[in-house]
């Protein structure tokens, strides 16, 4: 009898345990069925391999279920940005502000709801109460929440496992990214740098949550970095983590992007470049130390943000085999940089910008003089907003594609006096966005070696919706007019649309069940599940 | 009846009910001065640095969605709108957010100006001789092929309101930096159409002709599509009505506003 039950405990530890191993989100990018990580693999790719649905298919598609998310009571959470984890026909998703649900992937059926205990005084200076979405290892499900805190949550029931501080949201941080589950770490960064916060990134223990390294992005005096600040503008220098970075478990080597420096728009009260703000930094995944960095914009004045998906590919460049990290910057510039050591490899102009003539042979902006905020106000490409921001690029690895939803806008940037006061927002200044007829919106194909523009789709205003490329040749985006749409990824002729009434402000997703391809997205508050049958 | 609705409005004007009292009554223009520099501060970034939007709607108008009166305006400022992007801002003091409500409404509020005629007169020319109410809405009586006017006097100056019945081309308004009434010229196998773009995403475009029919059409199947930027599809008033007929059309259009 105890021998049995000792069998029984065991199986149940290994049936619980053996749900999303570190292994298994290793090999993410071969189990096209399920999508275990925000961007889909540790490459960071959000590349569907499944070919079901595919270009002679697609304008067949149909709405199989759909999920209304509940209005929060929470003011200001309207903005549904998720991106669902599919396991093993389950699917988890997070609601505005930072409410986690599990759902029936066949049905859409709810089969758990958690909601952290949130007060309606929770700060959020700089962006909208939202989530990105989760990370799952193991058995558990972990959440960062609009207080600036990390939970981890049973992932059969949704049971609190342990519930962790990450900051003080009093001083402006909060969570709003999905966190990235690795080998037994939970690692999330921070927002904040409107209210003038020094940004981080974290490792946690996925087991108990104790802390177990902190990478400041904003160096103290003495660290190698803080020669690009003067006097204590470092304390208050943003440099926020708000997306989730890629991983290679090969290099070792965590890749995560830093945001703005503080005060945005306001560079006289921070001479330098201001590292490492608005650069992508390489972190050992064991100890949180650099392992190299490279700034995209020195001395950001626009909130050029660097924090877009940067995409693992490995390639031959210039006859040589290559270990490669792209990114589509908030900047207008598409980068190629050698992951293993940072070293600039390519660079170009992809969407329009009028800042900087060029970059120089180390990636460094020519940035063109009179292009800084002004009192009286300065137009200049690309907008506040990016020529592309948070919402995902798509690398499709079969055609050395990659696609990106351009924000083709300009803004006029106001500079203003600025003075920090805890928990305030920390500006400097704002902008004027030329919106409407005198913007737009397009999805984007480049050859990923070049930077070179294969074609364009355009859409009718600047989107906040991002990609997904799969091996049945398509590319799904979405539109802020409500369109959830299929582009043929060899000529960007749209083959599929469909109307959701709502804003798409979120990236697809895919997954199968019942052998049946699935494509998610949203359009307002609900989300879609598409596919064949 | 037409001519009595519109006597209404005009009667409105001169009537002064008692209202309840406004949070904006005691403020000085200090405060007004104050509020525009907390507007810059917390509402710049989505609402633009004028309040006539971006990612947030356009402040510069009569008439707030979300705040019929001047307290419903407060309380968004304290409570955020659930279910919209706008955040409650805790952050400001009771004191603060009555003066960057005040700052919002004076967005779309203008002074009254000296008119320069008799509105009672211009609210007949209005109705006969300009035939307005044939494309025009006024406090419920025409046909909604332009825009309602039944309040353009709170948004609308002496200026503008002239510079739109003598070239309307130029007086196009925007809602978050889309043309209103933008004509476009569409064309698909079986008929052309121009008109006013309703509303437009890439694949699918809704148009209203002067008639006040909309026909639908979608991208792929038009043979031609011309967006005419700069031109209105109102008639130029300029050459039709005598200068104090002009002069009364304003002073009635001026008149037309929600309270005084």
């Amino acid at each position: 009898m105890k021998k049995l039950t000792l069998i029984l405990l065991a199986l149940l530890i290994e049936s619980a345990n053996a749900q999303v191993g570190f292994d298994r989100l290793v090999g993410a990018a071969g189990d096209g069925d399920n999508w275990l990580t925000y961007s889909g693999t540790y490459r960071s790719e959000r590349f569907s391999p499944l070919e079901q649905i595919n270009t002679t298919n697609v304008r067949n598609l149909k709405v199989i279920w759909a999920y209304q998310m509940q209005p929060s009571t929470q003011a200001g959470s309207g903005l549904v940005e998720t991106t669902p984890i599919v396991v093993d026909g389950i699917m988890y998703l997070t609601e505005p502000p930072s409410t986690v649900t599990a759902l029936d992937a066949r049905t859409g059926k709810t089969i758990w709801t958690w909601s952290p205990d949130l007060t309606d005084d929770v700060l959020n200076i700089g962006f909208p109460r939202v989530n990105r979405g989760v990370a799952v290892l193991d058995d558990a499900v972990y959440v960062g929440t609009l207080d600036a805190h990390l939970v981890s949550l049973d992932a059969a029931t949704g049971a609190v496992r342990w519930d962790i501080e990450v900051a003080k949201n009093e001083t402006g941080f909060a969570l709003t990214l999905a966190p990235l589950a690795i080998d037994g770490k939970i690692i999330v960064g921070v927002s904040g740098a409107e209210a003038g916060v020094r940004g981080f990134v974290d490792a946690y223990d996925s087991a108990t949550g104790e802390r177990l390294w902190r990478f400041h992005t904003i160096p103290a005096p003495g660290d190698p970095g803080s020669e690009t600040w003067r006097g204590e503008a470092w304390q208050t220098g943003g440099g926020s983590t708000w997306l989730t970075g890629s991983y290679d478990p090969d290099l070792k080597l965590l890749y995560w992007t830093v945001g703005n420096p503080s005060p945005d728009w306001n560079g006289d009260v921070r001479p330098g470049d201001n590292l490492y703000s608005c650069s992508l930094i390489a972190l050992n995944p064991d100890t949180g130390e650099l392992q190299w960095h490279f700034q995209f914009t020195p001395h950001d004045t626009h909130d050029w943000d660097a924090n877009q998906i940067p995409i693992l590919l490995d390639a031959e460049f210039n006859e040589k085999e290559r270990k490669i990290v792209a990114l589509a910057n908030r900047n207008a510039f598409f980068y190629l940089l050698d992951r293993e050591t940072g070293e600039f490899l390519h660079g170009n102009e992809y969407s329009k910008q009028t800042w900087a003539s060029g970059l120089d042979e180390r990636g460094r902006p020519i940035v063109l003089p009179g292009t800084e905020p002004t009192y009286e106000g300065n137009l200049i490409w690309p907008s506040l907003q990016g020529a592309t921001n948070w919402f995902s690029p798509s690398y499709n690895p079969l055609t050395q594609q990659f696609f990106v939803a351009t924000r083709l806008m300009g803004s006029v940037y106001y500079k203003a006096d600025v003075e920090y006061e805890e928990g305030q927002p920390f500006l400097g200044g704002g902008e004027q966005a030329l919106s409407g007829d005198d913007a737009a919106g397009a999805i984007r194909a480049l050859d990923v070696l070049t930077g070179k523009q294969q074609w364009e789709f355009m859409l009718h205003s600047p989107p906040w919706a991002g990609v997904m490329a799969t091996a049945g040749g398509l590319v799904f985006g979405g539109s802020n007019e409500g369109n959830v749409f299929a582009l043929d990824a060899s000529t960007g002729k749209a083959l599929w649309n469909f109307q959701t009434g709502g804003a798409v402000r979120t990236n697809p997703m895919g997954f199968a069940v019942d052998g049946n391809q699935r494509i998610v997205s949203t359009g307002g508050r609900t989300l879609f599940v598409f596919g064949l049958e | 009846m037409k001519a009595h609705a519109s006597l209404i409005a005009v009667l409105a004007f001169f009537v002064v009910p008692a209202y309840a009292q406004s949070p904006f009554d005691a403020l000085t223009a200090a405060d007004l001065v104050d509020g525009e520099r907390l507007f810059r501060l917390h509402c710049a970034r989505c609402h633009g640095i004028d309040g006539a939007g971006g990612e947030g709607s356009n402040l510069v108008r009569a008439k707030l969605k979300y705040a019929p009166d001047d307290d419903a305006l407060v309380g968004i400022l304290s409570d955020g709108i659930p279910g919209t992007g706008m955040p409650s801002f805790w952050t400001l003091n009771e004191e603060q957010a009555v003066r960057v409500a005040a700052y919002v409404r004076s967005l779309g509020r203008l002074e009254q100006e000296e008119m320069p005629g008799d509105p009672v007169r211009g609210a007949v020319i209005y109705r006969d001789k300009g035939g307005c109410p044939a494309c025009h809405i006024v406090a419920g009586i025409g046909k909604g092929i332009g825009p309602e006017l039944t309040f353009v006097g709170d948004q609308r100056g002496l200026e503008y309101l002239e510079r739109s019945l003598t070239n309307p081309a130029d007086s196009q308004s925007q809602t978050m930096g889309y043309q209103d009434f933008l004509t476009v010229r569409v064309s698909s196998a079986d008929k052309t159409v121009e008109g006013m773009r309703i509303n437009e995403d890439a694949f699918s475009i809704q148009v209203r002709d002067v008639n006040g029919t909309v026909h639908s059409f979608r991208k792929d199947q038009l043979v031609s599509f011309e967006k005419i930027f700069a031109h209105s599809l109102m008639p130029e008033y300029g050459a039709v009505f005598a200068d104090q007929d002009m002069a009364d059309l304003l002073s009635y259009l001026m008149s037309l506003r929600s309270e005084e």
